[in-house]
């Protein structure tokens, strides 16, 4: 009994306990124990050590080079960055940070712009089955999960540990970082602050018929803080509590689109966000259950001094707060291991509440309120070389708000099931298949937002569809690994703007629907010598996403707007002894900017190189230190993600950062 | 290593296929603007996809970026209006803020009028003119005077919030303003210009929301008072001339008006079934005599209607969900389709030539 509950408390010091999925091995005094989860297909991820080759501005930056991602970027730094996963809408990801579900019920979509990568440990992406125990409900739910571990809210067994970093660059950028950890025998407490500013302007060049558009991006200061404590306490050898608390407050101005003929920007963007996390955790011999609640408060405020009205500006703030709370469990080998060998099988799933508003400074706004109930309820068997997973899940939705419509209360069932391989099978490597239907429900905006909104909207449900296989093989110091995915998802009910009374009266409708044949090639070599790492890693992904809305329409079969048929990463990095280079790449074929595939609706496609020198110090085995040269689109691309959000052309970044364990 | 080299030529092909440019933004186009339609595509906001079309007689044949063929640049955001007054053409373009005034014969450029007041665009909508002064609705809440002659902004004319659809009747300049940025509570005025003196006249209350403004053979102006596409229709007024009021309120649901010889055309659009039509109203009997004037069964979004006396042909101007690149049906004066171009996104407004 003692040594169950110790085994349990490893796990839960170990990385593993949110989100990732490797075997891990920690040690507490003298007991070595190894918790082996299994590691299900289509999950992706990314450690410390590769997030600062990169050297991301945030974490948009970083999850565009996972296979299968198209990100859409507004430019500049704190710009707007949002993510497709396998060529579904954004809102069917969700992104769960230390076991608490970052959420926007407004928008659906959360801009990965204003997560922040200093602190970041791990980044994963799974598709599919999510990786992780005690996950939050809603990660279990959704088409794809990204989960992000942070160093503040982990434990360790080093006494103090100190984070920090000060990064200067192109555009005025200046970015500080600061992160102190106590650990003490049953606890941890943290603290951290970050500031990053930017003046922002960047020169650009595009082509204006025969002429080249010359222009400044201007419009883009950004100052931002970020702020957080963190705690953890465990409370006997069965019981953890954790909690953490962060806050982020932003002023950014929004260089908009680049307008031919007219460069003005003067629009202003304002944030503020609240966020608190409390969680309980308790372990017996049979079962893991954890209690967690959240709650959410964000302050966006939109103000335009240029705005043709009477006032002669417009200011609008949107209240966004939400309160989560959920349980979920997981059951430890339900079948007695003496009688059958080779068995391990876990039951898991959880329930959880969401109650969430909206209120706003404009007339006559729905304030909508909004109440949420989840569920799911999963088995999890090993068997052989086998591994399979089936899960139930369901959501209700009841909406209320102060004007008459109201949308009607939804209900839906999504089921997910998954068979792979744990082992090679000969040249099949170890296949894996699984499918599942997802859904999100309409956000706030679509269902109220003043003429646009419509309150009869339906959920948007997506059906995936996934086959795949991986290889891992070993010649002499060289490590291989390839994964190999195809899928075909289906997405119905389709949620999209489309001017219905006339061009400035956009409504949201259920109309659409789209189809999916896509493919993910994933290739990792890595080369360790004594004094030379090498490390190399590849991915290309094809997507082909074809509206099928309306077979009398001109744009059936055609591929959806921005989401490219190819998209590819190439990162590539050698270390001698404390230094080293990385270098890498980001492929994005051809665009349309509207559904009809036209070549006046064209975007270009682009590569995007950026290269990075680093030299690293350590002393004393506690302390290290890290400097680094990053020059990002070195070619000095013109590119954009989306038409007009023209992007930074060459552009450096001089990185310092030091660590203390 | 043959998995390395097949992944490296594979990328190769890749970074081949990305760079791959099929552009062709510049070639031959027509050399005189004669026997064709011209044709604004209004675009989408944000896209600087606003273009003209050249539809020429001879052969049928459509040319959708006569713009840039013409000027080797693009035409902007927003292409709001398009007329012709003397030999030149004028193209209003509304988010980009400027006047783009070619040579009628040849549709080359003439002059690029930046619309800005200090750095603010001033958003231009529409183009009037009258005794060789061109009048430009602002949607800053001015009416700026263009000499046709000079292409200079003489002066601006202040009148009410976002003016857009203007109308000459004699001396005097009717001006819708809409007040649509200010929405929900929007402006209901229309104001009057006095063209001699070119200062406003007086503001009259028309209704919320006014839009389309024309002039009648019967020297009356009617107007359409949108409404706020809810619970407030749109409906039809007349202006009085003489006694500058409103005289007359009709229960007609419109959302433009046409001239049609001595009578109008009206674009009808009912929000609750979502039925659209073409009606004639008779000004001398004050009321519609035809509901469905035109068949237009074919068209997805009737964006606009133009008659030509000359031809005596009526044009339809299809924007297809305003996502989808329009169309041009063109209907003999009896109600029947002779013939339909494809066009740019958002057809707008056409030209004779």
């Amino acid at each position: 009994m003692v040594r169950i509950s110790n085994i349990l408390i490893l796990f839960l010091l170990s990385s593993s306990f949110y989100g990732t999925s490797q075997v891990h091995t920690d040690s507490l005094g003298t007991v070595e124990i190894t918790y082996k989860q299994k590691m299900t297909a289509s999950n992706q991820r990314m450690e410390k050590i590769q997030i600062q080759q990169l050297q991301p501005v945030d974490a948009g930056d970083l999850v565009q080079k996972f296979a299968g991602v198209t990100l859409k970027s507004y430019g500049g730094i704190g710009g707007m960055k949002t993510i497709s996963v396998r060529g579904i809408g954004g809102s069917h990801t969700s992104i769960v940070q230390d076991g608490f579900l970052i959420q926007n019920t407004q928008t659906g979509q959360i801009d990965l712009s204003n997560i922040q990568t200093e602190s970041i440990e791990e980044i994963s992406l799974s598709v599919g089955g999510v990786n992780g125990t005690l996950l939050p409900v809603s990660a279990y739910l959704s088409g794809s999960s990204l989960q992000i571990q942070s160093f503040e809210n982990r434990f360790s067994n080093k006494k103090v540990q100190i984070r920090s970093s000060l990064k200067g660059g192109s555009f005025g950028q200046l970015d500080s970082y600061l992160s102190l950890k106590y650990n003490g025998n049953k606890m941890y407490l943290s603290v951290f602050g970050k500031y990053r500013q930017a003046e922002g302007a960047y020169a650009f060049e595009l082509q204006n018929g025969n002429h080249s558009y010359v222009g400044e991006r201007y419009n883009s200061d950004l100052q931002e803080g970020f702020g957080g404590l963190g705690f953890g306490y465990r409370i006997n050898s069965k019981s953890i509590l954790k909690a953490s608390y962060l806050i982020n407050v932003a002023d950014k101005g929004l260089p908009g689109a680049v307008i031919l003929y007219n460069p003005t920007a003067i629009q202003r963007l304002k944030n503020e966000l609240h966020q608190l996390n409390v969680d309980y955790s308790s372990f017996t011999s049979k079962i893991g259950i954890r209690n967690y609640i959240s709650l959410r408060y964000e302050d966006l405020n939109y103000l335009d001094r240029g705005y043709l009205n009477n006032a002669g500006l417009l200011d609008q703030d949107f209240f966004n707060a939400s309160i989560q709370h959920g349980i979920s469990f997981q059951t430890y080998n339900i079948i007695d291991t003496s009688k059958i060998k080779n068995i391990d099988s876990r039951f898991f799933g959880g329930a959880e509440q969401t109650y969430s508003e909206l209120h706003s400074s404009i007339a006559n706004f729905a304030a909508p309120k909004r109440y949420e109930l989840k569920a799911v309820l999963g088995y999890d068997l090993n068997w052989r070389k086998l591994h399979a997973v089936i899960q139930l899940g369901g959501q209700a939705v009841s909406d209320q708000n102060e004007l008459a419509e109201v949308a009607p209360n939804r209900y839906v069932f999504t089921p997910y099931f998954i068979l792979e391989s744990t082992e090679k099978w000969l040249f099949l490597g170890k296949p894996s298949i699984w499918v599942k239907r997802t859904f999100r429900v309409p956000t706030f905006n679509e269902l109220y937002y003043n003429q646009i909104g419509n309150t009869q909207l339906k959920p948007e449900i997506a059906n995936q569809l996934n086959v795949g296989t991986k290889y891992e093989f070993n010649v002499k110091r060289s490590k291989f690994e390839v994964e190999l995915a195809a899928y075909f998802n289906l997405v119905e009910n389709k949620i999209v703007a489309i001017p219905t009374k006339n061009l400035f009266v956009w409504s949201m409708q259920n109309v659409g629907k789209a189809q999916v044949l896509g493919s993910d090639i994933q290739f990792v070599y890595s080369y360790d010598l004594t004094n030379w790492k090498l490390s190399a890693h590849l991915n290309y992904s094809f997507q082909q996403v074809q509206d099928l809305t309306d077979r009398k329409s001109p744009t059936y079969g055609d591929q959806l707007p921005y989401l490219p048929h190819h998209t590819g990463n190439v990162s590539a990095s050698i270390q001698y002894k404390k230094m080293g280079i990385s270098y890498s790449t980001l492929l994005t074929s051809e665009r349309f900017a509207l559904n009809e595939n036209i070549l006046s609706n064209r975007v270009d496609g682009f590569i995007v190189h950026d290269a990075s020198l680093f030299y690293k110090w350590n002393f004393k085995e506690k302390q290290n230190l890290r400097l680094s040269f990053t020059v990002k689109n070195f070619t000095n691309q013109s590119y954009a993600f989306v038409r007009y959000y023209v992007m930074p052309g060459a552009n450096f970044l001089i990185a310092l950062n030091y660590e203390f364990n | 290593m043959n998995l390395i080299k097949y992944l490296f030529v594979f990328t190769l092909i890749l970074l081949a296929t990305a760079c791959k440019k099929d552009k062709k933004l510049t070639g031959e186009s027509t050399d005189e603007l004669a026997n064709g339609i011209l044709v604004l595509n209004e675009g989408l906001f944000q896209l600087n996809n606003a273009s003209l079309s050249w539809i020429s007689n001879l052969n049928g044949s459509v040319d959708n970026d006569f713009f840039t063929k013409k000027t080797g640049r693009l035409l902007g955001d927003t292409g709001n209006d398009l007329k012709k007054y003397g030999g030149k053409i004028y193209i209003v373009v509304n988010v980009s803020s400027t006047i783009e005034v070619l040579n009628a014969k040849t549709g080359e450029s003439i002059k690029h009028i930046s619309m800005h007041n200090g750095t603010v665009g001033k958003q231009p909508r529409t183009i009037a003119f009258h005794q060789g002064q061109a009048y430009v609705s602002c949607f800053d809440g001015y009416v700026d005077v263009l000499d046709t002659t000079s292409l200079e902004i003489s002066q601006r004319i202040k009148v009410g919030s976002n003016p857009d659809q203007m109308a000459v009747a004699g001396n005097q300049l009717f001006v819708s303003n809409t007040g649509g940025l200010n929405s929900p509570v929007m402006d209901s005025t229309v104001s009057i210009i006095d063209l001699n003196t070119k200062t406003e006249l007086q503001k009259i209350v028309v209704g919320l929301n006014p839009g389309s403004i024309q002039v009648a053979e019967n020297g009356f102006v009617y107007v359409i008072a949108r409404g706020n596409y809810g619970n407030v229709p749109s409906r039809m007024r007349r202006i009085s001339t003489v006694s500058l009021q409103v005289d007359k309120q009709y229960n007609i649901q419109a959302s433009s008006i046409t001239k049609y010889g001595g009578k109008l055309l009206l674009s009808t659009f009912n929000y609750g079934t979502n039925s659209q039509g073409v009606a004639l109203f008779d000004p001398a009997l004050d009321s519609v005599t035809n509901q469905n004037f035109i068949d237009i069964h074919q068209v997805q979004t009737l964006y606009n209607v133009q008659y030509d006396a000359n031809q005596n042909l009526i044009y339809v101007l299809d924007a297809k969900g305003y996502t989808n690149t329009g169309y041009v049906y063109i209907y003999a004066a009896t109600g029947a389709l002779l013939n339909s171009y494809h066009v740019g996104l958002n057809p707008n407004s056409i030209l004779i030539l």
